[in-house]
């Protein structure tokens, strides 16, 4: 019993681990959003945020 | 049957507090983790994102007091800021704010689970204060509601306390609740954890107190001339939004769900996030099993309906029928506007979240010999901090501390010593800016806080390139008689700001017949020709004080139960123990 439980948590651990790292490598090298920033013009009035 | 009801602050008759030693370890890993997040904030300057804002000096004006013509959204926390700020500045201010958020916040929880372990303490602490509720308000500025967020733990200590009917406890609750009730959101957290712990017998007293400690923001909402209605508009603009494939539920579940995408953390798209949102919710409520049999079921049963309500409040916009009902109550029902961005109310699952995920740890450890049991407790406290490492350092780039231009203090200075009367009209027509000297971050604008007049400024609001409608009637009309060139005086306004550098039309036709006093780079401060009538008057001063004394006195009574003798004597000390509800 002992042994399933840390395995699972030490697995959960990684999984986040490595889902967090690849989302923020992701995030930063995507290429839509380096298109988007180019594109993106000023606005008349400044959102609060996006949705 | 009777039966014991712990905590685990090591007073009563619950679980002993850890040895002095291990007592050491949990208020350094808290403060390592406050040091994590706020890291940038050892440069001077002042973080202003979102709708964060702090000055050198907040002005104490007739608003700070909800006096005002606006409804009182920051009410009492502006004038709370503006008489810290005369003692300490502004920039202090800010950083005991945050860092006492994020510490406060750890620390709380680490002490609140009932456990001799201080791995789970750690683990109750980084679950608490190291999640997507505190980075995404964080990130909003909305640093009042982690304050509020803050003292859940405290407060919940507190409840437990005044459930065993310790002496004093109420007093110590009403201490426990003052960083709560900074904000109106803070204030009903606070609430609704003493109510879900102290039990039936102690409603009405914590009612009573609420009503007293609340009193200087409800009582100016219900002295406005206009009901204190919202534009039906936000209920879907602020509506809890998906992180990631799981939908809003599950981010609201794992404590995100923000409605503003800006100031999500990358790593909630993580994909694995879904999948383990569930195991850790699993984890949670199976640890709360466990924290029923050492608190006794009742007050869990209380905390966690708390949490139940909490997270439906948060997704209520977007469950069949809840955006309807919502939009109803805020065209019908005055204050409903506390509903609009309602996954702030997560955090009433975010305590029950982190002390359950704690005992799970503790359940895992104790399945687990040698060294497998403290990897388990080291892997339980680092994985908050894994599955969100962009919380560090201030969300890496997005807390960072700016000093403004030389231009407010100018400004602050004429209106100051310039003799004639009026409130400022600020431009461009919105509530946010975006300057180069603030990285171009989003910011709202400092005006209010900054100068020594009352100012106007547009407070609708665009979430997406929708217009959220603002709630004060004197802005709109100032705003309408900018654009139309019309007259300014009648309305009260002496003066008109204008901000370079940030986007936003400029009535120039207006601004053509003013009298230039102050001109630079990033401002210019015009004089309104004309003798300036008086501006609106906000609610009757009378009340608004007498709310201001009841929430003062019930404050200091506790100050004295606690701290002088007085409070020693009278009741005789109750056994530590409570009776099972």
């Amino acid at each position: 019993m002992a042994g399933p439980v840390a395995v699972l948590i030490v697995v959960l651990a990684g999984l986040g681990v490595a889902g967090g790292v690849g989302a923020a490598l992701v995030g930063v090298n995507d290429p839509d959003s380096s298109v988007q920033l180019e594109q993106r013009t000023e606005p008349e009035v400044i959102d609060y945020g996006t949705r | 049957m009777r039966a014991t009801v712990q905590t685990g602050t090591g007073r009563g008759n619950g679980v002993r507090a850890p040895p002095c030693a291990h007592g050491a370890a949990l208020p350094l890993v808290c403060a390592l983790l406050a040091l994590a997040v706020l890291a940038p904030l050892l440069r001077p300057g002042f973080v202003l994102v979102h709708d964060m804002v702090f000055t050198p000096r907040q002005p104490l004006l007739p608003a700070s007091f909800g006096l005002g013509s606006a409804l009182p959204r920051a009410v009492p926390v502006d004038a709370v800021v503006g008489l810290a700020s005369l003692v300490v500045p502004g920039e202090v201010v800010q950083r005991l704010a945050l860092a006492g958020a994020v510490f406060g916040a750890a620390l709380g929880a680490g002490r609140l689970v009932p456990t001799t372990s201080t791995g789970v303490r750690i683990a109750a602490a980084t679950a608490y204060a190291w999640n997507p509720l505190v980075a995404e308000r964080l990130f909003l500025g909305h640093w009042t509601l982690l304050l509020g967020c803050a003292a859940l733990p405290w407060v919940a200590a507190a409840a437990l306390r005044v459930r065993r009917q310790e002496r004093g406890a109420l007093a110590g609750l009403v201490l426990a609740s003052l960083p709560a009730l900074l904000s109106a959101p803070g204030g009903l957290l606070a609430l609704g954890v003493a109510l879900a712990l102290a039990g039936r017998r102690a409603a009405p007293a914590l009612l009573a107190l609420a009503v007293a400690l609340n009193a200087p923001w409800w009582v100016p909402s219900l002295l406005r001339a206009d009901p204190a209605l919202s534009d039906p508009a936000g209920v879907a603009a602020f509506a809890a939004r998906a992180e990631n494939w799981g939908g809003p539920v599950l981010s609201v579940l794992g404590l995100g769900g923000i409605w503003n995408a800006d100031v999500v953390p990358v790593s909630r798209a993580n994909p694995a996030l879904p999948v383990l949102t569930v195991a850790l919710v699993a984890a949670a409520l199976a640890g709360l099993r466990v924290l029923a049999r050492r608190w006794g079921r009742s007050p869990v049963a209380g905390l966690a309906a708390l949490g139940a309500t909490g997270v439906l409040l948060a997704v209520l916009a977007v469950l069949p029928g809840g955006a309807d009902l919502l939009r109803w109550a805020s065209a019908h029902v005055p204050g409903a506007g506390l509903l609009r961005d309602a996954q702030k109310w997560v955090a009433w699952w975010a305590l029950p979240f982190a002390l359950g995920f704690a005992l799970a740890v503790e359940t895992a450890r104790e399945r687990v010999r040698g060294r497998a049991s403290a990897a388990v407790a080291a892997a339980g406290a680092l994985l908050p901090i894994a599955l969100l490492p962009d919380l560090a350092w201030g969300g890496f780039g997005r807390l960072e501390p700016v000093r403004p231009p030389a231009d407010w203090t100018a400004v602050h200075a004429v209106l100051a010593h310039d003799p004639r009367p009026g409130d400022v009209a600020v431009l461009p027509l919105s509530a946010f800016r975006r300057f180069a000297w603030n990285d171009g971050r989003t910011q709202l604008d400092p005006a209010p806080r900054f100068l020594p007049r009352t100012t106007i400024t547009d407070d609708s609001l665009r979430v997406g390139g929708v217009v959220v409608g603002g709630e004060d009637e004197r802005a709109a009309r100032v705003g309408a008689l900018l654009r139309e060139d019309g007259d300014l005086t009648a309305a009260g306004v002496g003066w008109v700001l204008v901000e370079h550098g940030t986007p936003g039309p400029l009535p120039r036709r207006t601004l053509a017949r003013l009298e230039r006093v102050f001109d630079g780079p990033w401002l210019t401060l015009y004089r309104v020709p004309g003798a300036v009538g008086a501006g609106p008057g906000g609610p009757a001063a009378a009340p608004v004080a007498l709310s201001w004394a009841a929430a003062w006195a019930v404050i200091c009574a506790a100050l004295l139960w606690r701290g002088l003798p007085v409070g020693r004597f009278g009741l005789r000390p109750r056994p530590g123990t409570a009776t099972k509800e």
